[in-house]
Parts: C-alpha cells; structure tokens; sequence
C-alpha cells in the first residue's frame, strides 16, 4: 500500500472550492449556458498581470467572466474583470464596462469585496443588473437568426 | 488571391459623410473603418451607397460603443468576434483565407505620455497574439487555414516607437521580407514579425 501523507481527501477538497470565487464564477457560467439553452454560454479565463502593473494595482491574476456566443462565430463579451492573488480567496476586486489594458493603467474597481457574502453580493448586483439584462437578450436574439 | 479594398479614416468626431462617399466610388472601396464615428450619419451613408449600387452593412453586435465602427460590402463576409473600448476584432473569410482585423484606437499623446502609450500597446499586442493563437487553435482542429493578423487603427504612436517595433510590443519591422521570414527569436521565446507599411510614407 503506498503512503499517503497529504492532509486532505480528494471529495472533501473538490467541495472545499466550491464556494471560491473562481468556481462561483464558473457555476453561473454554466448556469447560463443551462437558462440559454447554449447559445450562449459563460467562460472564466485567468490571465496573469505582468510584473510592473502587480505593484501597482496590488492583485497578480485578473480572471475575465465572458459571454460567448457560438452561432455569432464565438462572438465574445466581457461583463467583469476579477483581480485577485493566488495565495488568497479575497479581497478581490471588481471591474465593470473595461479590460485589462486600462486597468492596469488606471486600476478604479467598481467593488472590492473583503469576503465571499460581499462577493455573491456584488456578483448578484452585476449579474442581474438591466445592463446585463439587455445585453444577453440582444445577443440572444442574434444568435437565433 | 483575394483583394478587398479597404480605409481607415479617424473621423474626429465629425460627420463626414460626402467625404466619406466621394473615396468610396473613387476608390471602389469594400470595407470602410473608422474610429471617432460617434457623429457619422450611418444612415445616410448606406442609404446612398444603397442606391448607387452599393449593399454595405454596419458590423456590430453590441450598439454600446460607437467610437470604432466599421461597415463592409455584404459580399465580403466579415465577423464581429469582440468589441473592446480601445479596440475591435473582426473575422474576415474570403475564398477560403481567413483573416483577422484588429482595429485599434488607441490613446492621444494629451492624455498619456509616450512611455504609457508604449506600456500600454504591450499588454494590447499580448492580448492580441493570444486571441490570434486560439483562433488558429481551432482552426487546426477543424484542419482548416491559420488565420492572418492585419492590425489597423491609430496607434497615437510613431512607427519607430517601443510599443510598434518592439518585440513584446507590435513587433513591427518595415521589411516586408524580412517580415515573412515568420520570427523574432529571444531568451527562448518566439514572437511573429508585423509588416508595418507606414515606413513608406516617411519622408514623403
């Protein structure tokens, strides 16, 4: 029998994600590829922040929450930009309507969220929000003629 | 080979819609890119080219941004594939040749200083390549051609600044040979070479 000393169970530690930022973001992805049938679908890409702008902003990772939509020929949208840092679940911080780009050179976050309530919190606010809202329906609509 | 005809016009936020019709029947254009095109009359634009003969269309998904707008021959068939603040990114497939457009607008020399600007276009230029690699990615599961990188706009940069000629910028050389050698290589990393046409106008 080989000799296990690590410290955790391989379930116990898929469960014990779950509620990270990362895998809440996923979850809603894939709820909305559920509620859209898959026409449009949620996809959470990690991009690491170079050197210089990691000082400045403070995170290392920002994660992209993007809305692709297949019949539009992978037609891509970003509604958020999760700034975080891989040793720590939170803080992370919010941006909304950017990218990268202008983030790492003028880092304003529309949410800094200290803990996972003031992240679902922020999250529900911009997921539900009639900005949102629309902007699903219209490419919804496109990717149905 | 295919051949579209195309423009690049920054319209500085003013309707130039005469100007605009005039070069498209000199230059029998088939695929129009502006940027600062929030007061175009768009309308009017196709609604003329309509009835000279014309069927151009405005590509765009999303109506949130009006700053880079481009509008091409129905004929031609061009993709929205992301529509960015600074930039925009079009799929165009043609006789079987696939290309990308990346259409940038980038920031004035008012706002930032050449250092930023340059900092700037090297995330840009990253984000980019990225995108191109996973594009290409998929066509070579579906063993299709690789797509080719065109990159147009107003960079607010000189052709000669860090963020175009460097290799983590745009990596844009002004020899077109030297351009289809395919590589610049450094420290283990290689990164494709631009062909920057602009070096021709220097001068002039």
């Amino acid at each position: 029998m080989s000799l296990d000393l690590w410290n955790f169970d391989k379930d116990i530690l898929k469960r014990s994600i779950s509620d990270m930022p990362n895998a809440v973001l996923k979850e809603q992805g894939d709820l909305l590829t559920e509620k859209t049938d898959g026409n449009i679908y949620g996809r959470v890409m990690n991009i690491n922040i170079k050197n210089s702008a990691v000082e400045e902003i403070g995170y290392s990772i920002a994660t992209k929450f993007e809305l692709v939509v297949p019949a539009l020929d992978n037609y891509v949208y970003t509604i958020l930009i999760m700034y975080s840092n891989p040793e720590k679940n939170y803080p992370v911080a919010i941006t909304i309507g950017s990218n990268i780009e202008d983030d790492t050179d003028s880092f304003n976050p529309r949410y800094v969220c200290e803990d996972k309530k003031k992240f679902i919190d922020a999250l529900k606010e911009i997921l539900s929000s009639s900005d949102v809202t629309e902007i699903i329906k219209t490419l919804y609509a496109k990717s149905m003629f | 080979m295919v051949t579209i005809r195309c423009i690049f016009w920054n319209l500085n936020n003013k309707n130039l819609v005469t100007e605009v019709l005039d070069i498209v029947e000199y230059n029998q254009l088939d695929l129009l890119i502006f940027a600062e095109a929030e007061k175009l009359d768009t309308q009017y634009l196709l609604s003329t080219l309509r009835k000279n003969g014309k069927n151009f269309e405005v590509k765009k998904i999303l109506p949130k941004r009006e700053d880079i707008l481009v509008i091409a021959e129905r004929k031609i068939k061009v993709i929205v594939a992301q529509e960015e603040s600074h930039y925009s990114i079009y799929k165009i497939i043609e006789n079987n040749q696939y290309y990308l457009l990346f259409v940038v607008h980038l920031d004035s020399a008012l706002h930032k200083d050449e250092r930023a600007r340059n900092a700037r276009v090297q995330g840009l230029s990253s984000q980019l390549r990225q995108f191109e690699e996973r594009c290409n990615e998929e066509q070579r599961e579906k063993i299709l051609p690789c797509y080719e990188a065109i990159v147009v706009g107003d960079f607010n940069l000189h052709p000669f600044s860090e963020g175009i000629v460097g290799m983590h910028g745009f990596n844009a050389v002004f020899d077109l040979y030297k351009a289809k050698d395919g590589v610049r290589k450094y420290n283990g990393e290689s990164l494709k070479f631009y062909y920057n046409p602009m070096w021709k106008l220097m001068g002039k």
